[in-house]
């Protein structure tokens, strides 16, 4: 037996793999390298066979790489040089008695703006794009005013390629006029783009909430008659704010009970924590509030505080704060109608023509017309899942609308709370007649009961020129469950 | 005797006749080239497509590269109701060189050399044929991002590769079969480094999420998930498998790169959500979720898993009571295993599950639970009951599977649905996680924050405060935190593949030795009592590290065994 599985194995040793072994390490080979635009001092990474006997790489432009660092054999780190050729050409690679050329070319880098949107203007929190070319190194982009500047580092751009960079106009960004756009790039050169002015916006898509934070809600601790003490260190403080509250919950009143605050080194917190009766509206509320001032704000952070008092338990210490929650805005949400809106459906009365009579072609089951007692506002609601046509209008006369590339369809939608719009969708916007397929996921999840709006860019959908509306067929197909809301089908000009 | 002999015969002639294409190297470029350079869309898309392929999930690409069982039941999160499943052979001694477990190395091999193909040929994509269709902008913009998408992947898979193998051969090239027959492994260390190189060089050019792309693609290689591998590889290169010297050093490291993604996720829309949420539909498109494999509409995981007793249902992965013992109380820090130490338990007079951390209604299906929601009777997991032994398959655990599942699935025969599922492979919560465990063991205590802004207990009390969680904070150092942490960190990240692996970088192998169980039976007055027991399972230290397959090693000289595993070649 043991004869037999010996055979066997020299067998399969002399059967297997029979490829040419030579020592194909050794043999000099380029596969690829990135980045393949560069600066003076860009790292660029090459694989390959062979690279640790590299002595040598050229750029375009006859110029030898700064450093070279093999990083094993088949991975090589160079530096890039000054002066490579603005013309893409090899990478050449040389050893000691050998020399290759990559198939792949290289270049180097020739930043420049071809234009700003918006163009001249923008507001904080609002997004800014560059588009040029050969941007792909920039590393931040920084705005700076007559006294102050600030950088927007490239992972906190929406979005970078080598013809466009997208970003939010931060919160602090000098609110001035002129104030100078600067690209920084990855090996510390800085290029002046341009001046806009930045006016200031308003936050986007949330609103401040009340929110209560827990510093200690351990073991309950019977107060007694000032014989127990409840110890919150200064580090549960380190976010506490200006006029923000502290709240110690309790339970199991006695009679009198009194509460006491004590910094950390045992000194009144503040001019009447000594000791204090707890109100009529403690004992309903099951707590007591204390507020931050500054002198407060200073000892919790420095110290802490110490809870004691007589006749009653703590339960859990907090201090309320506010803190600023995305997308809880009830209306900012929305995009505002303005004058140069072209509304193809508000779904409102306008003469003969109201929802009812201008949804046709839509599932007269499957979508409601609802008006809003408090504002008035009509809008489409769906009572039961639709597949296919959602919203249309094609009663109205919208004349011809120039440059359709400058324009954004939207729609403001509202997913009632519970309702989870699937991802598959199978959209299509109608734009006068023409189906535009858009596909899945136009609409969100959830809108967490609120209106948003959802936009397409009329460009991104192919359309340009001149488009005759007259009364073509405007609206929206796809799959859609009960619960979703439409109102304002429109075009609005891009910002 | 014979018989051996001919299974020996057998096993050598599949040895024999196996492919030499070596490190599994799938021929990628066996499609005319000049058609798929000159075939944007049916071509170099379905290059990258085909690399994306091979994202591993648990719904139907698991440790086999099937369906079925997950990593969970070889760990003690999970008993596999089904003693045929492959799944045992983690722990029952059938895993070997020769029965190795070789999905992630065979399918991680075939995904990086598919990745270095087409990264070599990037040059060849010529998109200047199209530039007058109406989708060329989006087209150029779709292609422009391919690159990193690959290098992203190409990443992902030697993680994969590492935490399975530890060293392994490594290539950024393709391969000939000469070249491939003489790869040497790389020390994992080497490419766990070049991981984050990788991410720091790639991150800043993928989008943060593709719903603002002109192509609304979901599943691709995000901004999030450049720093959500990084942020894990750190981690698992600080842990002690890979840190042998304990060098501080690489803790600061892992808390930096988490709290990096921890800061970013704020401004990229990624925030905690409800923790029911992790399951169900829509899973994947959660605000929490940073990396999910969508499966699209099936059943298969509420087959496998529903009870026996549901008619179809197949029991699958049973929640072991060491799952169900480092669940705490919302009451007080105490565990269930703490509170309810004793051998048995009275279900009916104790109330063990009432106030308890509401994760564990998320993930587990007790006694008395109504389970599917069409189900109109309560599932009995006791002895003679609906769901309980003496049937087939039923729970050996005293329960049963709750997370992944949809309830509104319907197996039954006659009235069948299905709904979309999502395979969770990143998702925010995993982070505090590991920032918390980083600052912890570099700080040496839970309170402080040095240069970031949390400590190790802050991170904790964020993941604790989700509001369908809302469990009590955490503070100070106690001694056992580190116990208490792990336990945390099981019950946070339960049945989504994180504790196989957690185990392991920890060193901590004797915790998969056994399970603890329970049978529950009903006491003549009605009541019914839980009583604990313990399965003993096969614990090796080699079980730290994959073997690497033995097929491969024929082929290789230059390749080695993993420790205990055999000879080296």
């Amino acid at each position: 037996m043991k004869n037999s599985i010996c055979i066997l194995l020299i067998f399969a040793l002399w059967v297997s793999c029979s490829d040419d072994e030579t020592n194909v390490a050794d043999t000099l080979t380029v596969a690829a390298f990135y980045p393949t635009i560069v600066m003076e001092d860009t790292e660029v990474i090459i694989t390959g066979t062979a690279m640790e006997q590299i002595t040598e790489v050229i750029f375009p432009g006859e110029k030898a790489a700064k450093s070279l660092v093999a990083l094993d054999n088949t991975r090589l780190k160079v530096i890039a040089p000054a002066g490579v050729s603005l013309e893409p050409g090899s990478l050449l690679l040389r050893t000691a008695g050998d020399e290759i050329a990559s198939r792949q070319t290289i270049r180097a880098a020739k930043p420049a703006l071809s234009y700003l949107n918006p163009a001249e203007g923008v507001a904080t929190y609002a997004n800014l794009t560059i588009v040029g070319s050969d941007l792909f190194l920039t590393d931040a982009i920084r705005f700076v005013g007559t006294t102050e500047s600030v950088e927007v580092e490239a992972m906190r751009f929406v979005r970078k390629s080598n013809t466009q960079i997208s970003l939010s106009v931060p919160a602090d960004a000098p609110v001035e006029e002129n104030v100078l756009l600067k690209l920084v790039f990855k090996n510390g050169e800085t290029m002046d783009l341009a001046r806009l002015n930045v006016e200031q916006g308003q936050e986007p898509g949330g609103e401040w909430q009340t929110k209560e934070i827990k510093v200690y809600d351990d073991d309950p601790v019977e107060i007694g008659a000032w014989a127990a003490w409840v110890t919150v260190g200064a580090d549960r403080f380190a976010d506490v704010k200006l006029d923000d509250i502290l709240r110690i919950y309790f339970s199991d009143p006695g009679s009198n009970p009194q509460g006491g605050l004590r910094d950390g080194n045992w000194g009144d917190l503040a001019d009447g924590t000594n000791y204090f009766d707890l109100t009529s509206d403690d004992l309903t509320n099951g707590y007591y509030d204390w507020p931050v001032d500054e002198a407060v704000l200073e000892k919790l952070q420095n110290g802490g505080v110490i809870i004691g008092g007589s006749s009653y338990t703590v339960t859990k210490v907090v201090y309320v704060t506010q803190v600023w929650v995305e997308g809880g805005g009830e209306t900012s949400l929305t995009d505002p109608i303005t004058e140069n809106t072209i509304m193809l459906n508000d779904y409102e009365q306008h003469g003969d023509h109201n929802a009812s009579w201008d949804m046709s072609w839509a599932d007269s089951e499957a979508t409601l017309a609802i008006t809003d007692e408090e504002t008035g506002n009509t809008y489409i609601r769906l009572v039961k899942e639709v597949s296919g046509w959602t919203l249309n209008c094609n009663h109205v006369d919208h004349g011809t609308v120039q440059g359709i590339e400058n324009y954004v369809i939207k729609v403001d939608v509202l997913i009632e709370d519970g309702v989870t719009v699937p991802v598959e969708q199978g959209a299509q916007w109608v734009i006068a007649d023409d189906w535009k397929w858009v596909g899945d996921g136009l609409i969100p999840e959830t809108t967490n009961g609120k209106w948003i709006t959802i936009r397409t860019d009329c460009s991104a959908l192919g359309l340009s020129g001149d488009i005759e509306f007259g009364t073509k067929t405007n609206g929206l197909a796809g799959a859609f469950p009960a619960g979703v809301c439409f109102d304002n089908l429109r075009l609005d000009p891009k910002d | 005797m014979k018989f051996i002999k001919h299974i020996s015969y057998l096993v050598l002639a599949a040895v024999c006749c196996s492919s030499c294409v070596d490190l599994d190297y799938t021929e990628v470029t066996s499609n005319d080239e000049e058609w798929v350079y000159q075939s944007p869309i049916y071509g170099i898309q379905q290059l990258v497509t085909s690399v994306y392929a091979h994202v591993p999930n648990g719904f139907d690409k698991n440790y086999e590269g099937g369906s079925g069982a997950t990593l969970a039941a070889a760990t003690d999160e999970a008993d596999n109701a089904q003693s045929t499943s492959s799944v045992l052979r983690f722990y029952n001694g059938g895993w070997s060189p020769i029965n190795p477990f070789d999905f992630t190395w065979t399918n991680s091999y075939r995904a990086i050399a598919e990745a270095n193909n087409f990264l070599e040929k990037l040059d060849k994509i010529d998109l200047s044929a199209y530039q007058y269709n109406n989708e060329y902008e989006a087209m150029k913009a779709k292609f422009e991002l391919f690159e990193y998408e690959v290098r992203f992947l190409r990443a992902f898979f030697y993680f994969e590769l590492v935490r399975a193998y530890g060293d392994v051969p490594f290539t950024l090239k393709s391969l000939t079969n000469a070249e491939a027959n003489v790869m040497k492994r790389t020390s994992a260390i080497t490419i766990m480094d070049w991981i984050v190189e990788e991410m720091d060089a790639i991150a800043e050019y993928l989008p943060i999420t593709f719903a603002t792309e002109l192509n609304t693609d979901i599943g691709r290689a995000t901004r999030p998930m450049c720093l959500g591998l990084k942020a894990r590889t750190l981690l698992y290169k600080a842990s002690p498998l890979f840190n042998t010297t304990d060098d501080k050093s690489r803790w600061l490291a892992a808390a930096q790169a988490n709290h990096d993604l921890i800061s970013y996720a704020t401004d990229w829309g990624i925030s905690l959500g409800n923790y029911a949420d992790l399951s169900g539909t829509n899973n994947a498109d959660g605000v929490e979720i940073i990396f999910a494999a969508k499966q699209g509409r099936l059943d298969s995981w509420e087959r496998y898993n529903y009870p026996v007793g549901v008619e179809n249902g197949g029991s699958g992965m049973c929640p072991t009571q060491s799952l169900v013992d480092a669940y705490e109380y919302l009451d007080n820090e105490q565990a269930f295993g703490e509170r309810f130490s004793g051998s048995t338990i009275n279900l009916t007079t104790d109330a063990p599950y009432e106030n308890i951390d509401p994760r564990f209604y998320a993930t587990v299906v007790k006694n008395g639970d109504i389970w599917p929601n069409y189900n109109t009777a309560p599932i009995e997991t006791f002895e003679g009951g609906l769901n309980a032994s003496p049937l087939l398959n039923a729970t050996q655990t005293g329960y049963y599977l709750r997370k992944y599942c949809d309830p509104n699935v319907n197996i039954s025969t006659n009235n069948s649905t299905n709904a979309q599922h999502g395979w969770i492979i990143m998702r925010l919560g995993e982070f505090y996680l590991n920032y918390a465990e980083a600052m912890y063991h570099y700080y040496g205590d839970a309170e402080t924050k040095g240069d970031f802004t949390l400590s190790a207990n802050d991170a904790i009390n964020i993941l604790r405060s989700r509001a369908d969680v809302n469990m009590p904070s955490w503070q100070g150092t106690p001694a056992n935190w580190s116990e208490r942490y792990e336990r945390e960190r099981m019950v946070e990240l339960a049945f989504e593949n994180h504790r196989f692996w957690d185990v392991r970088r920890w060193k901590q192998g004797q915790k998969f030795a056994s399970i603890q169980i329970v049978t529950i039976h009903k006491a003549a007055n009605g009541d019914i009592i839980l009583t604990r027991g313990t399965k003993a399972r096969e614990w090796d230290d080699k079980y730290y590290f994959f073997p690497i397959p033995f097929a491969e090693l024929n082929k290789n000289t230059n390749l080695t065994q993993n420790a205990g595993w055999g000879s080296t070649n």
